[in-house]
């Protein structure tokens, strides 16, 4: 058997392994939360269903509705569909839809939908106290053109900023609900709950210690690999491929602490930078403009970012130990053969 | 000469050409998404969604399972027709060939029907069982081990070598590369398998990779390509380490 072909695939079925791992993790995160309207018609020829306008969904191509429905093969599980046809009444408040089956139609999402992705019912939702920041693109309503529901409180507000104070937010976020509370923050592009972007801060470290236990196991697989390919020992072979496995397992874990909220992620990759820059730059500016430069949000950001650099250190540290403990343990192997090769007398 | 080895060396490089033109497709359109040029459907394979490496994962172990089951079966059947006397082998041995040449399409029903009696279709059972006791790998097996001098068998028994003990202790390590032969073709043949799934099973969430690959339209042809590679690498990774074995196990089984 050829070593060196060995030694690429088992780093490639180590890598699946660990992307296995990942991609379990970032689809549940990537799962878009929705609530659902289930209608079912009830005659023979269908009937039309009504349901309100706060239903449909606005991007820059218009209005659309969507249901939720189960996909099959590469597609299965419950995915979002976009319902093509629909109208709007006389007053633009109700939305008709010709039903001839049975719809669960998408009345409020985390994120905005996109049709063929996957979607979680979610049917109970925790509440409490919660801060949501909406951005107007087109300035503010003026104090007394203002509608608010009697559950939300200003606490602040500038050209384009309006801060409230919520004591009915509900757990997780969904922006859709929120900007559909009252005809004052639909005009709002954008909102933010300040509670769940203080927890997205607030699992960074975490994110930080899956990439270096990832980065660790990685280490330990190809020690193991040029190990192998240099005819070392077996049990360096073995214990770095032991070490590398009990790395997968601690990944595991480690991806089970992480629980992101859905409404900061980006619509289509996980990793996408700039959504998060833009996101955040957003609402610290906002909140800076509000004069709330004392936030909590600030001084979360600053905790997370020095652990960050914490398990970075400590995790270069391990990996430098790794190094060293390889190098160790080669010179070691290396004088033992040299020992075996000297004829006794 | 030298005019015609030219020549023959330039064949074989278009021909070479020619063969790795659809693996260079794959290849380099994974790159170009709907989304845009990048990594984007490798993203969309390797981490946005489980679904693909899931059903990886369970091809992967359900044709490790099938081939070191046919190559239990086909060592000792192989065995048996090597080595032993029995009345009809012959006939039996015509009769294997027979079924080894018989297109899969023909024993779909009858595999259907069976399997409905017993009440394993839509389990995965439907897929591993016929696929264990496929002929090819006895006959490979049968060649093979009929390269095994008479003498040493003998002198197994007399040692007190049951038959088993003289498949697994004596015939088998001299004949390693039929085993591995046998091995590689069982399981790419399970690995590569579309008309058994889409017959035997009803259920589409349990098709492996193989199917769903074959039957899902293209929502985004870069993602069905980078799928395609993921499906390459278990037969690439077979054919890169045992390909010696391959040939000398095709070989063996081609000799008079």
């Amino acid at each position: 058997m050829n070593k060196k072909v060995i030694a690429v695939f088992s780093l490639i079925l180590y890598l699946l392994v660990s992307v296995t791992l990942f991609s379990t993790k970032i689809q549940e995160e990537m799962t878009t939360l929705v609530k659902v309207d289930c209608r079912t018609f009830h005659r023979e020829d269908g009937s039309i269903m009504s349901l309100s306008s706060s239903s449909l969904f606005t991007d820059g191509e218009g209005l659309h509705l969507y249901e939720v429905r189960s996909g099959i093969r590469l597609q299965s599980g419950l995915r979002i569909e976009e319902i093509p046809e629909f109208s709007l009444n006389q007053m633009f408040d109700v939305a008709e839809v010709k039903g001839i089956r049975g719809y669960n139609f998408v009345t409020s999402a985390s994120r905005q939908p996109q049709p063929g992705k996957l979607a979680q019912v979610v049917s109970e939702f925790q509440t409490g106290s919660d801060l949501w920041l909406y951005c107007y693109p087109y300035g503010t309503p003026p104090e007394d053109a203002r509608e608010l529901p009697g559950s939300m409180s200003v606490l602040g507000q500038t050209d384009s900023v309006l801060l409230t104070e919520v004591t009915e937010g509900t757990f997780p976020f969904l922006p859709h609900t929120a900007l559909t509370k009252s005809a004052t923050t639909v005009e709002a592009r954008e909102v933010y709950s300040l509670t769940e972007a203080e927890i997205f801060w607030q699992q960074l470290p975490g994110i930080a210690i899956v990439l270096g236990i990832f980065l660790t196991g990685l280490l330990f697989w190809l020690c193991g690999c040029i190990a192998g390919c240099r005819d070392h020992s077996a049990l360096r072979i073995r214990s770095n491929a032991l070490a590398a496995l009990a790395t997968l397992v601690a990944l595991w874990f480690a991806l089970q602490a992480i629980d992101l909220p859905a409404s900061l992620l980006p619509n289509t990759n996980i990793f996408d930078i700039a959504h998060y820059r833009e996101e955040f730059t957003r609402i610290f500016d906002s909140l800076r403009e509000l004069g709330l430069s004392d936030h909590p949000l600030f001084t979360t950001v600053a905790q997370a970012r020095v652990q960050c650099r914490q398990v970075g250190c400590l995790f270069m540290l391990v990996c430098i130990g790794i190094l060293a403990g390889e190098v160790v343990g080669r010179i070691v192997c290396e004088s033992r053969t040299d020992e075996s090769r000297i004829p006794s007398r | 000469m030298k005019q015609k080895s030219f020549y023959s060396n330039f064949l074989a490089l278009v021909l070479t050409g020619l063969c790795v033109i659809p693996y260079a497709y794959v290849l380099i359109n994974s790159f170009f998404s709907t989304t845009g040029t990048g990594l984007g459907a490798y993203y969309e394979v390797f981490l946005a969604e489980n679904q693909y490496l899931l059903r990886f994962w369970k091809s992967l172990a359900l044709s490790t399972c099938i081939a070191l089951v046919q190559v239990a079966v086909s060592a000792f059947a192989g065995y048996g027709f090597a080595k032993a006397k029995f009345p009809g082998k012959d006939l039996l041995f015509f009769l294997l060939m027979v079924m080894m040449i018989l297109p899969l399409q023909v024993t779909l029903v009858p595999n259907y029907l069976m399997l409905k009696e017993m009440g394993l279709l839509n389990t995965v059972y439907a897929l591993a069982l016929p696929a264990m006791f496929v002929p090819l790998g006895t006959f490979i097996m049968t060649r093979s081990f009929q390269s095994v001098p008479n003498e040493i068998i003998e002198a197994a028994r007399l040692d007190g070598c049951g038959a088993i003990g003289v498949v697994w202790r004596i015939c088998a390590p001299m004949n390693k590369s039929g085993l591995v032969c046998t091995l590689l073709l069982s399981f790419l043949d399970s690995w590569n398998m579309v008309e058994q799934p889409m017959v035997y099973l009803e259920d589409a969430a349990q098709y492996p990779l193989s199917v769903s690959l074959a039957t899902t339209p293209p929502g985004d042809p870069a993602v069905q390509l980078v799928c395609c590679i993921l499906v390459a690498l278990p037969p690439l990774f077979l054919f890169a380490n045992y390909k010696r074995e391959l040939v000398e196990g095709i070989a063996i089984g081609g000799e008079k």
